[in-house]
C-alpha cells in the first residue's frame, strides 16, 4: 500500500520547475554563448600567445 | 504470541517505509556498482556514488539526517550530510581534487603543439548551447547554467558550478556529469561519424614533437593562472588549483608531494567525494521529472561539445595546407584521457597506420583547461542575472 500510496503522491506531486516553451529567451542566451565562446578562445589564444613567445625567449637564450 | 508479533513489528517495522523511489534508486546504485566494476565505467567515482545510492535511499537511514513533518531534524546530523557539508557545499573536495589531477596531466604533447589548445576551446561550445536549450524550456539561469555545464566534462568544475549557483538537481548533475565521462566511448563515435567523410576520418597527422624546455613547463601553469584569472575571476580557485598540482609536478623538487596529490590526495578525495555526493541521491529530491531533463541536456551538451569541435576542425581546415584530422577537434572535451583513446581508436581503424593519439591528447588536456574557464566564464555571465 505504501508503495501505491507514495507513487500515487509523487504523480500528483507539483514542482517548482515548470515546463514552457518560451523562444524569447533566445537573444538572451545567443548573446551569453557568443560572449562565453569569445571569453574561452581570448583566454587560449592568449595563453597561446605567452607560451609561444615564452618559447621562443627560452631558446633564444640558449643558443 | 503477542510479545512475538511486538518483537517482529520492532525489528521488521521499517520495511513498511519502503518506497518505490527508494527501490528505484537501489536499482540505480546497484546499476551504477555493476558499469563500475564489470565495464570498468569510472569506477573510482561510479562505485562509491552507486554504494552511497543505496545507503542514503533505506527508509529512515542513519547516514542521512533525517526530519520531522515540519522540518526539525531528527536525532543526529548524518553521517554522509557531514562529508558534504565540509567537502562540496564549500567546494573544498572538486579543488583538493584538482591537486591531483594537475599533478597527473601532463601539459607535453600540448606544449610541443601550442596550436592543438584551439579546439579546447571550441570544444566547449556545447555549453552555451545547452544552456540556450535549457532556458527555452523553462529552466531559470541558475539551473540552466549548472545543467550546461555538465557538458564541461569534468566532475569537479560542474560541482563547483552547480553549488556556486544554488542549483536545484546538483545530485542529477553530478551524477550525470560522471556517468556520460565514463559513456565518452559511447556518445563520441556515432557524433564524430555522423560529421566526418571516411577520408576526413584517415587523414594522417604527422607527429614531430618539439623539444619543451623545462623553463616552459614551470611557466606555463603561471601563465595559465594569470590569464584564466584575470579573464575569468570566478574560475580562479579552480585554475589555480589545477595549474597549482601541475606545478608542484613539474618544479622538479617537489617529487614528494607530487606523487602524494597523484595518488594518496586524489584516492582519498575521490572515495570521501563519491560517498558525499550521494546525499543529493535521495528518492525524494531524484526521482523527479526534472531529473531526467537535466540528465537529457547533459547528453546534448556532451553531443554538442563534440560537434563543436569537429567542426571548428573542418573549419581550420578550409585554410590550412597541412589538413588537420577533424575527429580530433572531438577530444578537446574534458574528458581525459578516454575523448583521446576514442579518437585514436576510431583513426586506426580507417587506417591502421593512422596515429592520432598525442594530438587528441594535447586537445584533450587544453580541453582541460577550456572547461574550467568555460565554467568561470558561465558563473561570470549569469551571475548578475540570478535575482
Amino acid at each position: 500500500m505504501k508503495f501505491l500510496s507514495s507513487f500515487l503522491h509523487i504523480a500528483n506531486k507539483s514542482t517548482n520547475y515548470e515546463f514552457k516553451f518560451d523562444p524569447a529567451t533566445l537573444g538572451q542566451s545567443l548573446e551569453i554563448m557568443l560572449q562565453g565562446m569569445l571569453g574561452i578562445f581570448i583566454a587560449i589564444g592568449m595563453i597561446m600567445l605567452v607560451i609561444y613567445i615564452f618559447g621562443l625567449f627560452t631558446k633564444n637564450k640558449k643558443k | 504470541m503477542e510479545k512475538i508479533l511486538s518483537i517482529f513489528t520492532n525489528l521488521f517495522g521499517n520495511f513498511t517505509n519502503i518506497t518505490w523511489q527508494m527501490v528505484l534508486m537501489w536499482a540505480i546504485g546497484a546499476l551504477l556498482i555493476y558499469l563500475a566494476i564489470k565495464k570498468e565505467m569510472e569506477p573510482t567515482l561510479l562505485l562509491p556514488i552507486g554504494f552511497g545510492a543505496i545507503l542514503v535511499n533505506l527508509p529512515l537511514s542513519g547516514a542521512v539526517t533525517q526530519y520531522d513533518e515540519t522540518g526539525n531534524v531528527l536525532g543526529e546530523i548524518g553521517a554522509i550530510d557531514r562529508l558534504y557539508d565540509m567537502g562540496i557545499g564549500n567546494e573544498l573536495f572538486p579543488l583538493l581534487l584538482f591537486i591531483g589531477i594537475g599533478a597527473m596531466i601532463d601539459f607535453g604533447p600540448l606544449l610541443s603543439n601550442p596550436k592543438m589548445m584551439l579546439f579546447g576551446a571550441a570544444a566547449q561550445f556545447g555549453i552555451f548551447f545547452t544552456f540556450g536549450l535549457a532556458r527555452i524550456i523553462g529552466f531559470d539561469f541558475a539551473n540552466a547554467a549548472s545543467a550546461a555545464i555538465i557538458g564541461a566534462a569534468d566532475g569537479p568544475t560542474s560541482i563547483f558550478v552547480a553549488n556556486e549557483l544554488n542549483a536545484s538537481y546538483s545530485g542529477a548533475i553530478i551524477v550525470a556529469a560522471y556517468s556520460y565521462m565514463a559513456l565518452v566511448p559511447i556518445i563520441q563515435p556515432p557524433v564524430i561519424k555522423a560529421l566526418t567523410t571516411k577520408k576526413e576520418r584517415a587523414i594522417k597527422m604527422p607527429y614531430n614533437p618539439t623539444n619543451v624546455s623545462k623553463s616552459v613547463r614551470i611557466a606555463f601553469p603561471i601563465f595559465v593562472t594569470l590569464i584564466a584569472g584575470l579573464i575569468s575571476n570566478q574560475s580562479v580557485s579552480l585554475v589555480g588549483f589545477l595549474m597549482f598540482g601541475n606545478l608542484i609536478r613539474e618544479c622538479g623538487v617537489l617529487e614528494g608531494l607530487s606523487q602524494t596529490a597523484q595518488k594518496e590526495l586524489a584516492n582519498l578525495i575521490t572515495i570521501v567525494l563519491g560517498l558525499a555526493v550521494s546525499t543529493t541521491m535521495q528518492a525524494d529530491k531524484f526521482v523527479t521529472v526534472e531529473t531526467f531533463l537535466i540528465l537529457a541536456l547533459g547528453l546534448f551538451a556532451f553531443i554538442f561539445d563534440t560537434a563543436g569541435g569537429v567542426l571548428f576542425g573542418k573549419f581550420i581546415n578550409l585554410f590550412t595546407k597541412n589538413k588537420i584530422n577533424p575527429m580530433v577537434g572531438a577530444a578537446g572535451i574534458s574528458a581525459f584521457p578516454m575523448s583521446s583513446r576514442v579518437v585514436h581508436k576510431m583513426g586506426l581503424k580507417e587506417d591502421p597506420t593512422n596515429h592520432l593519439l598525442m594530438h587528441a591528447a594535447a586537445a584533450n588536456v587544453s580541453g582541460q583547461i577550456a572547461s574550467v574557464i568555460a565554467g568561470g566564464l558561465i558563473l561570470k555571465l549569469v551571475s548578475p542575472l540570478i535575482g
